[in-house]
């Protein structure tokens, strides 16, 4: 449910940041855009607020992310999430 | 869309626009290489164009254009060092939106037109009617262009209504030098700033006003020097900083506090007997209060201060009584020097004159007068407001070299040295500023006989107090018609009816007159843009214009035309041709008409040529045995004034009572025109701030003191602030009881008010503060006062900056 | 590559710029949604709401945690521009430069990039960074003597010491209102040339610019100064026993004292009187 854009801070050690870019890629949920020098734009969309919080704790502590900054959250009613969608 | 996507989609924007442009996407500098630097530039001095310090720059220009600035070295007034308005000062002349073209308002729109058609416009108003015909102008004037402007009003036309905007920056300054000395203008000059032990700024802000002469003072401090630095203010500035003591004082009650330094001076017996015995006599209103007031016994006055004790004077202003006795026994000691500096604060006073009267009263009592260090100093805003104003007299009652209309000698030596038919110049003053403006915006058939105002360097459509009623009412009355000449649009070009465009700064010869007696001179160094030309030769033009019309006004005795400039051979040269104005130096020619007034109050000029050797000389100056011209650093102090009697020690050769003295006032406080009550419970305050110059026409035009300081602001004290929960950068409504407006707040900002009392500065054209300001005036200089009047602040409801709010105030506070 | 040292002070205030640009467009977004029929608005979390807070106004307030990301002055501003590594390591040593073509490189990069801190070569630059009004003496802390920190550079004051700083250099504007340099104006400022001239090749360069208020050439061209400028030779301390100053441009000509002992001037104009 909830839909959420993310600044990461990625680490100065170029090789851990480019496995975190990787790893992120890597899940459904997120959405990234190019990296602007260490700072990564992700948009998040997870099925509901545990998921979520479950994944930022993910981010969280994925080596190569120093910070994250919390720049828009949105909580869409449950219809609107992408099941209820589908099942439309 | 899916509404999911759209929010994703805003997720990402926003994560985006908060992580910073992509590498590469930001602009790199690129470097434009300059062959040989600064060594290829040709380098040129110049007085700066902005404050009245008068401090002198180098200009460096390359092509016809100016391309750096350094400070001047050899110039004693600065000594090298400038201030960020004057490191930008070669900026003013290029900003994009340049006045290029005559543009005359035809059918409501502005339309180009020759300059040749302005002249006959100009001419055709004089003509229909020579009585309502005006000139505002400005301490910005060179003292070659008050001169014309002030030779074509009270010797041609001689209906005598010409003003400067001089009347609002300056005017109760010269009201009180010649009440207390019988003539106008600081005795000492910058060197005290170099020499004295304590400085007393009385509502001064020098730090962001005058800050060439602050770093004077205050550098002294890094050379190991003590200096005792005391602000008497209103409000917390930069400049309170740098003091050792602040004094606040409620507004308006300056007068009870050098009342009680009086007091004080007597009850303790300190006061310099010596020289208030041998120099000075004392001075009281009559019943009715006039300039010069009634002589006095020293026992009368003393009974007048008698009152000011120290704890009636805290009373009165809220000063703590121990600070009054601390600056009675500054006062007391004769073994210090005390230099006492004031500006807008003690002038734009509707007690001006009286404040003035009393600040010099209580240094002559004490004794600290006339030895380097030693000396009451106040300050001008602007380059020449003592050149051009104060000395060419371009004042509604004044004429050149100390004169005054009011005096028949003085016409008559006037109309000689014009050669003038006798009885040309008119006896009785013109207007003032706010009666001249208060007739242009009253309709004609309502009694408004001004009927047409030309302006000349300066912008009242900004200045002027109560603006609504002295200047905007202008729009409705269609007989009514405003020239304006200007180097950029401005709140007066907006309401014009023809505007000229002027030459500015380096673009045309000129010479202005400092704070400190000080005339200095420079040469055009570029050309101005399109056909914008020197107001010198607008005004000329106009009375050629005139005098070929057969207009009597515009003829000498003999004929002649009354601006007469001729080549050595005997034929006239045809300046009024502007191809052919810099044919000859015509500065040069006015200043040398100009200087034969300059001796009577004993404030002699040297010959022009003088003047391009040095970097300004103080006058009097005065021709020495051998052929040289030496300057005047201490005037009345036997020491250095040639004019003082030998063993005379001091002298005021132009004393009031005629005998060598000078005059110590009483003036009472009064209470201020207008004070906060109920309805509207707190003070307003306007001013100025370090990175912009007057009405910021010409600094909001360099964007590196755009960047400085975009916009006005209202200053609050954070407890008000908090009382009403508003935040920092939320717009709230300001009113008074003449006009209303929105401005951002900034709590511990560039100053810090004290409860109750707000402050906006003056310089934003978009924020029109004296829409705000009590057009009250002092009754002898009819200064206003824009210092002080009754306001109300109240939040707007759902205003933005309210949600958004900011990061703490301290944290954001820049300097 | 550590070409834009200068920048870094201006990015952090880019950086909050940002910030608030994000706001508005998160703002934007929000209004945009609710008139395209969202039953409920995003939630916008973007920014710590903010309530002033009134300290005395010579000392600083505590900052929260929750404000600390949009702080623009201050010991906690831009915290994370540098990692607690660099924070924590020593400066770097000053590079030695071998290839001429990158050193000509990094000297024009470093001109440019100083050139858009001030109006013309010569002019005072512009304060790059938020400052506290009320303490002026601090801006000695960091070029009184000058440093370089990680990316971060502060050059050393390049002349006498001078009580009032802000006197000459402008500081950012109000926190409230920004504005950047874009004022429309047609100056063109005098450029900093590339070099001084030389007598033959291999001859040390006349100093190009005036060093009146320039007189600490370690400023520029000391260890801590912009890449490209600092000197090929620092162990050698008596500049101007090769490099000849411009008597013109000092204002100065030699050997004409006056009575404060300082060097009077040479009026151009009036040279031939």
């Amino acid at each position: 449910m909830p839909v959420s854009g993310l600044v990461l801070t990625l680490s100065a050690n170029g090789g851990t940041a480019a496995e975190a870019i990787s790893a992120l890629k890597a899940r459904p949920e997120i959405e990234c855009e190019a990296p602007r020098g260490n700072k990564l734009p992700v948009a998040v969309d997870t099925l509901d607020r545990t998921k979520d919080q479950a994944l930022w704790r993910w981010i969280n502590e994925l080596p190569g992310v120093d910070f994250i900054d919390v720049v828009f959250i949105s909580f869409p009613e449950d219809e609107d999430s992408p099941e209820v969608a589908e099942a439309c | 869309m899916k509404r999911r996507d759209f929010l994703k989609r805003s997720a990402m924007a926003a994560a985006v626009a908060a992580a910073g442009p992509l590498p590469g996407q930001t602009t790199v500098p690129e470097y434009t290489e300059s062959a040989e630097g600064d060594t290829g530039l040709e380098w040129e001095k110049a007085p700066c164009r902005f404050c009245g310090t008068g401090c002198h720059v180098m200009v460096g220009r390359e092509n016809g254009k100016v391309r750096a600035i350094a400070g001047d070295r050899k110039a004693d007034v600065n000594k090298g060092l400038l201030c960020v308005k004057g490191y930008h000062v070669g900026m003013i002349l290029y900003g994009q939106d340049r006045l290029r073209y005559p543009m005359l308002r035809k059918n409501g729109e502005m339309t180009r037109i020759s300059w040749d058609e302005a002249i006959d416009v100009i001419a055709d108003r004089v003509e229909a009617d020579p009585a309502a015909f005006a000139i505002y102008g400005s301490g910005q004037w060179t003292i070659p262009e008050g001169y014309v402007a002030q030779k074509f009003m009270k010797g041609g036309l001689a209906n005598n209504h010409i003003d400067p905007n001089a009347r609002l920056c300056m005017a109760s300054a010269v009201t009180g030098f010649i009440s207390t000395y019988g003539v106008d203008e600081p005795a000492g000059c910058y060197q005290d700033l170099d020499e004295c032990d304590v400085l007393i700024m009385w509502g001064n802000n020098p730090a962001e006003m005058h800050p060439v002469l602050f770093s004077r003072v205050v550098d002294r401090r890094s050379r190991g020097e003590e200096i005792l630095m005391i602000d008497i203010g209103t409000r917390r500035t930069r400049t309170t900083d740098h003091c050792q003591h602040y004094l606040e004082f409620k507004p308006h009650t300056d007068l009870a506090i050098a009342n009680g330094i009086a007091h004080l001076l007597i009850k303790n017996g300190t006061w310099d007997k010596k020289f208030v015995e041998n120099h000075c006599n004392f001075r009281a209103d009559t019943e009715k209060p006039t300039l010069l007031g009634r002589e006095i016994t020293f026992e009368e006055y003393k009974k007048l201060v008698e009152p000011y004790t120290p704890e009636y004077v805290e009373k009165i202003s809220g000063v703590p009584a121990e600070k009054i006795r601390l600056l009675g026994d500054l006062f007391g000691q004769r073994d210090i020097r005390i230099c006492s500096l004031w500006c807008m604060g003690m002038n734009q006073h509707t007690r001006g004159t009286a404040i003035n009267n009393l600040v010099h009263g209580v240094h002559l009592l004490s004794g600290h007068f006339g030895r380097p260090g030693d000396a009451p100093t106040s300050l001008t805003g602007q380059p020449s407001a003592c050149g051009t104003v104060r000395e060419v007299g371009t004042l509604a009652h004044a004429l050149p070299g100390g004169r005054v209309v009011a005096n028949a000698e003085h016409r008559a030596e006037t109309e000689k040295l014009w050669n003038l038919p006798e009885g040309r110049v008119n006896a009785k003053p013109g207007y003032h500023t706010v009666l001249m403006w208060e007739k242009f915006c009253t309709p004609t058939e309502e009694g408004g006989d001004i009927g047409t105002i030309w302006v000349q360097v300066t912008n009242p459509g900004q200045t002027l107090p109560n603006r609504h009623k002295l200047f905007e009412a202008k729009r409705d009355l269609k007989d009514k018609f405003l020239i304006v000449s200007e180097v950029y649009p401005t709140a007066s070009t907006e309401l014009a009816d023809l505007v000229l465009p002027a030459a500015l700064w380096v673009e045309k010869n000129g010479v202005y007159g400092n704070s400190e007696r000080r005339t200095q001179q420079w040469f055009k160094m570029v050309e101005p843009p399109g056909e914008a030309r020197d107001d010198c030769w607008q005004t000329l033009a106009v009375a050629r214009r005139l005098y070929e019309r057969g207009f009597e006004a515009m003829k000498g005795r003999d004929g002649r035309f009354i601006f007469d400039i001729r080549n050595e051979d005997g034929s006239e040269i045809p300046y009024w041709k502007w191809e052919h104005y810099y044919d000859t130096n015509v500065d040069k020619a006015l200043f040398e008409e100009y200087r034969q007034f300059t001796r009577l109050k004993h404030k002699d000029l040297a010959p022009y040529d003088e003047y391009v050797r040095a970097h300004g000389l103080r006058w009097p100056v005065v021709q020495q045995q051998d052929g040289t011209w030496r300057e005047t650093k201490f005037r009345f102090s036997e020491f250095d004034d040639p004019y003082v009697t030998k063993g005379a020690e001091f002298e005021f050769y132009h004393s009031v009572t005629k005998d060598g003295r000078a005059l110590i006032w009483f003036r009472p406080y009064e209470e201020p025109p207008e004070s906060p009550d109920d309805e509207f419970p707190m003070w307003l305050s306007t001013g100025r701030v370090l990175e912009h110059w007057h009405t910021g026409t010409m600094t909001m035009r360099v964007p590196q003191l755009r960047r400085a300081m975009p916009g006005a602001y209202v200053e609050m004290n954070p407890k008000d602030a908090a009382r009403q929960g508003i935040v920092n950068g939320e717009r709230i409504l300001v009113e008074t009881r003449r006009g209303s407006m929105e401005l951002p707040v900034w709590v511990e900002g560039r100053g810090h008010p004290p409860e109750g009392t707000v402050f906006i500065p003056f310089f934003d054209e978009t924020l029109l503060v004296n829409d705000l300001t009590l057009e009250a005036y002092d009754p002898f200089s009819k200064q206003p006062d824009f210092k002080k009047c009754a306001v109300r602040v109240r939040r707007i409801p759902n205003e933005p900056y309210q949600e958004k709010g900011l990061a703490p105030v301290n944290a954001n506070a820049p300097g | 590559m550590r070409m834009r040292q200068v920048e870094t002070f201006s990015d952090r205030t880019k950086g909050s710029r940002l910030v608030f640009i994000g706001v508005a467009c998160v703002l934007a977004a929000s209004l945009v949604g609710y008139l395209v029929g969202l039953s409920q608005e995003p939630y916008v979390t973007a920014l710590p709401r903010t309530t002033t807070s009134y300290a005395p106004s010579t000392v600083m307030s505590a900052v929260s945690y929750s404000d600390m990301d949009v702080m623009s002055a201050g010991p906690n501003a831009g915290w994370k521009s540098a990692t607690v590594a660099e924070l924590a390591g020593d400066s770097p040593p000053p590079p030695v430069y071998e290839d001429q073509e990158q050193l000509l490189a990094l000297k024009k990069a470093s001109l440019a990039e100083r050139a858009e801190n001030r109006a013309f070569n010569g002019a005072p630059p512009l304060v790059p960074h938020p400052i506290d009004g009320l303490m002026l003496e601090s801006c000695m802390a960091c070029h009184g003597e000058g440093l370089a920190l990680g990316e971060v550079r502060a050059p050393r004051m390049s002349h006498e010491y001078y009580t009032n700083c802000v006197q000459c250099h402008a500081p950012l504007g109000q926190p409230f209102q920004e504005v950047g340099l874009d004022t429309p104006s047609v100056f063109v400022g005098l450029r900093a040339p590339l070099e001084g001239a030389r007598a033959w090749e291999g001859a040390p360069p006349i100093i190009p610019h005036a060093t009146y208020m320039r007189n600490d050439c370690m400023s520029c061209h000391g260890p801590a100064g912009a890449p490209g400028l600092r000197t090929s030779h620092p162990e050698r301390h008596n500049c101007q026993q090769c490099h000849a100053p411009s008597a013109e441009l000092d204002q100065a000509s030699i050997g004409d004292f006056d009575e404060s002992g300082f060097m009077s001037i040479f009026d151009s104009r009036n040279a031939g009187n």
